[in-house]
């Protein structure tokens, strides 16, 4: 009897010991899951005050490429109709509306970045575009013009090909298809970018206008999405890497809004020039350059947020007439507008 | 029966003792459970004051990289400005135009949100130090609560196209706590 | 022989994990709690605040001919031959140089010592706020120094200008 009473007595204290045991481990367990929440949300957010300085950095630096080595990361962006951009990394949500004018995909993986920089100029600096991209995004130029192809940097995926058949997506996330003469809606879309594991894209860009289409639902065509006038170059270069028609639309809105601040400054800058050269005429008699073209940017930039279409048109002449101005102020020594 | 009286008492206190001792094996296993339950408890409160000191430790590096990130905000504010097209000089060199700063006072503080990104929470001026004094408030968008303020001042160039000359600024940037 | 000794041995098993917290605690203090924090600002506001004081001073434009006073300095250099309204080139650097510094380092309570030389001989000042006799001082320890900017071409050889700012 004794010895049944300590057989069992001593599977109890066993018993016991397991539970016991079993309630600090979890107990530790999960303190070390929740830990590696918190270390996970921290690295993100790290990552995204970098890339923060990264984009501020790189967008200072007009006509630089740099390739960033980052930790295995997911960088979505956004840019949207209602005009609300962001970006954020592994759903660390990052700056609302960030300054910079980012053309890039929605989603770029992977553990390097690539970022370059263009000056927006209209004519006066205004800001800078930075564009954004990485190794596993693959841009097909088909016939490109030399002008275009001149300047683009080679640290991004780019083939140049005639035709789109013998395009290869092996191990390409995304691929940005960029016609020049031909219009995607009317070829097929070849047999190995129809598999939906690729986001396949494309613009078309032609005499000074980039039209954005997506794949259709069946991916055996391109349908139209969108078209807008390119100021210049850079405009034309965001045309290229926007994720599509909303996301370009979305930054050049941005862009514009920019160029209207910059531009009300000009025009008092402007009119005070105007002010003291006929205050205090010279013998250039600079007061007869200064014909406030600067004003007409700025109501016409004002404009692009109800009508972006309209607008860049004024706007590409207003840019022509105050390259003029500038010339004959050059001409005659007197004070640049710009 | 003085003898029988302590014989007495003799008995009693070893059957006292006897029945302590019978008490103690028979609850022997309780004694040992609340043992290891007073072993646990200790344990659990000996790990909840490493989480409290590891909490405020934690506090106190916060606040730190708070302070870090306030100076190197207002660092990264410096830079930004002597670099914005509204405030530049069409040479692009290393000044700010005159002309460009009293229209860039008016456009930015009435476009702070706009601007939010670029300044933040600080106030940025600009004071001509030589040869004249003047003074320009571009940007000022305090916090809610005052919780102090740290301040960096930066030399700048002042141009004035009017008499193409220069003169001797200082970009203030005080960015709120 | 330990049968005997079961609870001294598990008086030293409590006393060895003691130890060992002692030990958590000292590397905690040690490097948590007594680290220094970095002085970002100081470093780095130092260095850009001397190179940019000497190159905005510079460029600066006096009221001597409407002239920077780079040229002043450089002119100062090979003579003082232009004349000002009041002085000459050197005299009028000079004065700027003074107000200048007055102004910003002087306010900010920061200690500097700049100098102005062709090779060994002095063009203008020195200046400074270290004062011994009247004198400015060089900065006793640390300092932040301009160099290597602010060289200027004169007829004299190489002219530097050199901002040390204090601590």
């Amino acid at each position: 009897m004794r010895q049944k009473k300590s057989q069992i007595s001593t599977q109890f204290a066993w018993i016991f010991i397991l539970i016991a045991g079993a309630i600090i481990l979890i107990f530790f367990v999960s303190i070390v899951y929740k830990q590696k929440a918190v270390s996970e949300t921290k690295l993100s957010a790290t990552v995204l005050t970098q890339l923060e300085t990264i984009l501020t950095g790189a967008g200072l630096s007009p006509g630089t490429v740099n390739i960033i080595d980052t930790p295995e990361i997911e960088l979505n962006l956004i840019c949207d109709e209602t005009g609300y951009s962001t970006y954020f990394v592994n759903k660390v949500s990052g700056p609302d509306n960030p300054p910079q004018v980012i053309f890039a995909p929605d989603i770029i993986k992977g553990k390097k970045l690539i970022t370059w920089a263009l000056g927006f100029n209209a004519p006066f600096r205004v800001t800078n575009f930075l564009y954004l991209s990485s190794p596993d995004i693959k841009y097909v130029l088909i016939n490109p013009s030399s002008e275009v192809t001149r300047s683009l940097p080679e640290e991004f995926t780019i083939e140049i090909t005639s035709s789109i058949s013998d395009i290869n997506t092996r191990g390409f996330e995304k691929i940005r298809l960029v016609f020049f003469d031909l219009d995607p809606a009317q070829i097929q879309i070849p047999l190995q970018l129809q598999p939906k594991n690729t986001d396949v894209s494309a613009v078309r860009i032609s005499q000074g206008t980039a039209t954005f289409y997506k794949i259709s639902a069946d991916r055996s065509r391109f349908e139209q999405e969108g078209t807008l006038p390119c100021v210049d170059m850079p405009s034309l270069y965001g045309a290229i890497f926007a994720q599509d028609f909303t996301f370009y639309e979305c930054s050049m809105k941005k862009a514009f809004k920019r160029l209207n601040l910059v531009a009300k400054i000009y025009a008092a800058r402007e009119n005070a020039l105007l002010d003291y050269f006929t205050n205090n005429p010279n013998i250039q008699d600079c007061r007869l350059y200064y014909y406030n073209k600067t004003s007409d940017v700025v109501s016409h930039s004002e404009q692009c947020n109800q009508n972006i279409r309209n607008c860049i048109s004024s706007l590409i002449f207003d840019i022509g007439e105050l390259e003029n101005n500038q010339i004959n102020l050059l001409r005659k020594s007197c004070p640049l507008i710009y | 029966m003085s003898i029988d009286i302590l014989k007495m008492k003799a008995q009693i206190k070893t059957m006292k003792k006897l029945r302590f001792q019978a008490f103690i094996c028979s609850h022997r296993s309780q004694i040992k459970m609340f043992e290891t339950i007073a072993i646990l408890v200790v344990f659990f409160i000996l790990v909840l004051f490493g989480f409290m000191f590891y909490a405020r430790v934690q506090k106190g590096t916060f606040e730190t990289e708070i302070e870090e990130t306030t100076v190197l905000k207002s660092i990264d504010v410096s830079g930004k400005v002597s670099l914005l097209p509204e405030l530049q000089c069409i040479q692009e060199k290393d000044c700010i135009d005159v002309l460009k700063l009293d229209a860039a006072a008016e456009v930015i503080n009435a476009n702070r949100v706009e601007y939010f990104n670029i300044f933040g929470y600080s106030n940025t001026y600009i004071k001509e130090i030589y040869p004249e004094e003047n003074q320009w408030y571009i940007y000022d968008f305090p916090k809610e609560e005052d919780q102090g303020k740290i301040s960096t001042q930066f030399p700048v160039s002042l141009y004035d196209p009017r008499t193409e000359s220069y003169s001797f600024g200082v970009l203030f940037v005080d960015v709120y706590r | 022989m330990f049968i005997g000794k079961k609870a001294q041995m598990e008086i030293m098993g409590l006393a060895i994990i003691i130890i060992l917290l002692a030990l958590a605690m000292l590397f905690v203090v040690q490097f948590v709690i007594l680290r220094q924090p970095s002085d970002i600002k100081k470093t780095f506001t130092h260095k850009e605040l001397a190179a940019n004081t000497v190159n905005t001073l510079l460029a600066t434009t006096t009221d001597c001919r409407e002239l920077p006073i780079s040229q002043l300095l450089e002119d100062c250099a090979d003579g003082g031959n232009i004349p000002c309204l009041t002085g000459n080139s050197c005299s009028q650097a000079e004065e700027a140089i003074e107000q200048i510094l007055a102004k910003t380092l002087d306010e900010w309570n920061k200690e500097y010592y700049m100098t102005v030389k062709v090779a060994k001989d002095t063009i203008v000042g020195p200046f400074g706020n270290i004062l011994k006799e009247d004198i400015p001082q060089q900065c006793p320890g640390e300092k932040i120094t301009s160099s290597p900017c602010c060289i200027l071409p004169t007829g004299a050889g190489q002219m530097i200008i050199n901002l040390d700012i204090c601590g």
